[in-house]
């Protein structure tokens, strides 16, 4: 078996790191990137979003689950990585948005979604979320009388 | 590692630096709990806003709701208004304007008020309306199907027990609508040949046809066996259609999948071959509550290879038809001699040793057979994942453990009115796939078998204990604390239940139906208990428990968002009302 080239990737704090190239390309932006650049892409002025430790994070999840051949260890591998807290999954998420990585963006969203889902109401989901609550206190109680007539 | 996120940012919302499709795909992982998504809609402006904009199917409550519901979600592509009992012509014109282009089907079964005049505004405004279900609809007239032969798109056209409509209006509706692929006309006892025929003609892509209990002969027939693409054609208690009229069909179908004759009791084999002559892609034939399966019916089958499903319910049938069954090339997925007289040990051992593949097996009411049969059924087909054996009561409580040793894969087991005790469940806890279990009037099990049930049988959902009267908490609390996904439980009439089962049976978030009628220990506390923590309840039966009082219905009132239906017992009558709003 040859050995696959490797790509060095820059992040914006100036850290390069070498990952594989097989797995560099299952980011769609650095495809792209290595497909116009030639086999050394770097990614620094673009690359605003992504501070190092994401990036070393992607590169882990990646050599992880090509070495992962069973199912089942990979999925129990894969709900321990994505077992983080809120501003760590939500790095990942712009993370994996930013470089358009698809396996890692459907985990995190199904990761989102069971934390939504373990919220036994409104109140849980914005405190989990940190979201603010911009309804006028009128706005809301029609919304709730709406929701509640509706069995949709 | 410490992050560097300032403290102030805290306060904005992170999610509104995605891009919606990813908010989409999280909306639609919360699809299994409407709760969830009611929630997320509330938490704030961008949030609400990406619920609107995901949401394309709605089934409202009341009428008078829709134009709000309406302007809130612009994308609807699935309407069922099977809620609101009443539609009129005004409130389907304003779907019609509001939903226009997205609305792709409407169900308007169970739904009456409505006129042509409503539907023809559906027609011609919705131009990617492709299925409308009009069942129930008993005063709607040829008028209504003209309005319904303006939708040029239409794919799909429910019309079960339209009775008032004619061959007449199904003629405009043939000669309009010719992309027409399903069509239902069960029960529309005003249709005849005529109308049937004329459909057959004209819409080219029809693959699926019901025609059951219409007063049709087989002079439609002919033109039915002529559409390419037919794949599904039901005749149930066709009864103008019989042998002779079949014998002069010149030719066959060869797109036919599926065929259903049942309640035809003037077919024989005769007929049915004429009827399945050249469909060689056969593969599910259902002939429940007809002529007796005799040999010579079931040589007819012989040829059919790809055959995969039989239903012979209700059918008198010989030990040479059972036999001649077992004699097919096809290897059969499914077979369904419920309630069929004439099934021995003999016969049916003689069926399950050739047909290795079964999946699904009902031998419902097969009062004849013995341990004999159950352990040829369990050697043979290790793969079933369906056994349906209600009112076997000469199969001993031996047989029962051999289920649990050789039928791993079992997903639903039906032993209704069996004699089998707590040894047999400890071995049947072995099926660690069943999602569905019957044990209704089994008076030989005790909690020490829904113990063994709760350890080895993690995945179920549905557990029937009706009137299995040895049944006590212990045992409920086995099985809730043990089938954390449970959604349906019946424990009507043991006795011996009390509060206890129902505070445990309050973890299992995901229950959807209690029936608890005639168990007369429990009490409203229980029921709250339940009311607040089964949040999808759907359905509750306390009929014939006297210590549920007013205090009990409050909490369901205020915590049961999802309640459709309660039995309930007031003094001396007894109710049971249908909940159209939760307050």
């Amino acid at each position: 078996m040859l050995l696959s080239k490797n790509s060095a990737l820059e992040s914006k704090d100036n850290e390069i790191f070498e990952v594989e190239e097989s797995i560099a390309i299952q980011s769609e932006l650095i495809k792209t990137m290595t497909t116009m650049v030639n086999s050394k892409a770097y990614v620094n002025e673009r690359n605003q979003m992504v501070p190092e430790a994401r990036c070393r994070k992607q590169a882990n999840y990646h050599v992880e689950q090509n070495n992962k051949i069973v199912d089942e260890e990979l999925s129990d591998w894969e709900s321990k990585f994505f077992e983080v807290d809120m501003d760590d999954l939500h790095e990942l998420f712009m993370a994996a948005n930013y470089l358009e990585i698809e396996s890692l963006l459907n985990g995190v969203t199904k990761r989102v979604g069971d934390f939504i889902k373990a919220c036994k109401n409104v109140e849980v989901i914005r405190q989990t979320f940190g979201i603010n609550n911009d309804f006028a206190a009128q706005q809301e109680e029609e919304i709730r009388k709406l929701n509640s007539w509706n069995h949709i | 590692m410490k992050k560097q996120k300032p403290d102030n940012l805290r306060g904005f919302n992170p999610f509104n630096q995605l891009p919606q499709e990813i908010i989409f795909t999280i909306l639609d992982l919360l699809n299994s709990n409407p709760l969830d998504i009611k929630s997320f809609s509330l938490a704030c402006k961008s949030f609400y806003a990406a619920e609107s904009k995901h949401r394309t199917s709605l089934k409202p409550l009341r009428q008078e709701h829709l134009p709000s519901i309406l302007s809130r979600y612009p994308n609807i592509g699935h309407l069922h208004l099977t809620r609101c009992s009443r539609v009129s012509d005004t409130c389907l014109s304003f779907v019609s304007h509001a939903c226009a282009s997205s609305l792709r089907s409407i169900d308007l079964s169970r739904t009456h008020l409505f006129s042509a005049s409503g539907l023809l505004g559906l027609a011609l405004n919705c131009n990617n309306l492709v299925e409308i279900d009009l069942s129930n609809a008993t005063e709607l007239k040829d008028s209504a199907m003209a309005a319904v032969s303006q939708a040029k798109n239409l794919e799909k056209l429910w019309l079960a027990r339209c009775k008032s409509v004619t061959d007449l209006g199904v003629g405009c509706v043939a000669v309009g609508c010719r992309k027409l692929k399903s069509i239902c006309l069960k029960w529309c006892l005003g249709v005849g040949d005529l109308g049937v025929g004329l459909l057959a003609v004209k819409c080219n892509h029809i693959c699926y046809l019901d025609l059951s209990y219409l007063p049709i002969t087989s002079k439609c027939l002919s033109p039915i066996l002529k559409l390419q693409h037919l794949e599904e054609l039901v005749l149930e208690g066709c009864f103008g259609i019989d042998d002779d009229s079949l014998a002069v069909l010149k030719h066959g179908c060869n797109s036919l999948k599926s065929l259903d004759v049942s309640s035809c009791q003037n077919i024989s084999h005769n007929g049915l071959s004429s009827l399945v002559s050249g469909a060689v892609g056969l593969q599910q034939l259902t002939l429940a509550h007809g002529s007796p399966v005799t040999s010579s019916l079931a040589d007819s089958l012989k040829k059919f290879s790809m055959l995969q499903s039989v239903k012979v319910d209700g059918c008198l049938i010989s030990y040479d038809g059972l036999k001649t069954i077992g004699n097919w090339c096809a290897s059969l997925r499914e077979l369904s001699l419920s309630k069929c007289s004439g099934v021995t040990d003999e016969g049916l051992s003689s069926i399950v040793t050739k047909h290795k593949d079964l999946r699904k097996l009902d031998i419902t009411c097969c009062r004849k057979i013995t341990d004999v049969s159950i352990s040829c059924i369990t050697n043979s087909c290790n793969s079933l994942t369906s056994l349906r054996m209600e009112s076997c009561t000469l199969v001993s409580r031996e047989a029962f453990v051999l289920i649990g040793q050789r039928c791993h894969l079992l997903e639903e087991l039906d032993l209704t009115d069996n004699e089998i005790d707590d040894k047999g469940l400890k071995y049947i806890s072995r099926c660690s796939q069943l999602t569905n279990l019957k044990l209704g009037i089994c008076l030989n099990i005790t909690d020490e078998g829904l113990i063994h049930i709760g350890r080895g049988c993690s995945k179920l959902l549905e557990l029937d204990l009706y009137r299995s009267v040895e049944i006590t908490d212990s045992g409920i609390i086995a099985i809730a604390q043990g089938c954390p996904g449970l959604e349906m439980i019946n424990i009507a009439y043991c006795k011996d239940i009390t509060d206890h089962s129902l505070l445990s049976l309050s973890k299992c978030s995901r229950l959807k139906t209690l029936e608890s009628r005639g168990c007369s220990l429990i009490t409203s506390l229980g029921l709250t208990a339940v009311a607040v923590g089964c949040k999808e309840l759907t359905k509750l039966d306390v009929k014939k428990c006297p210590n549920i009082d007013d205090a009990g219905m409050l909490p369901l009132a205020h915590f049961s968002q999802n309640l459709r239906q309660v039995c309930y017992s007031v003094l001396f009558s007894e109710l049971c009302f249908h909940c159209h709003k939760s307050d």
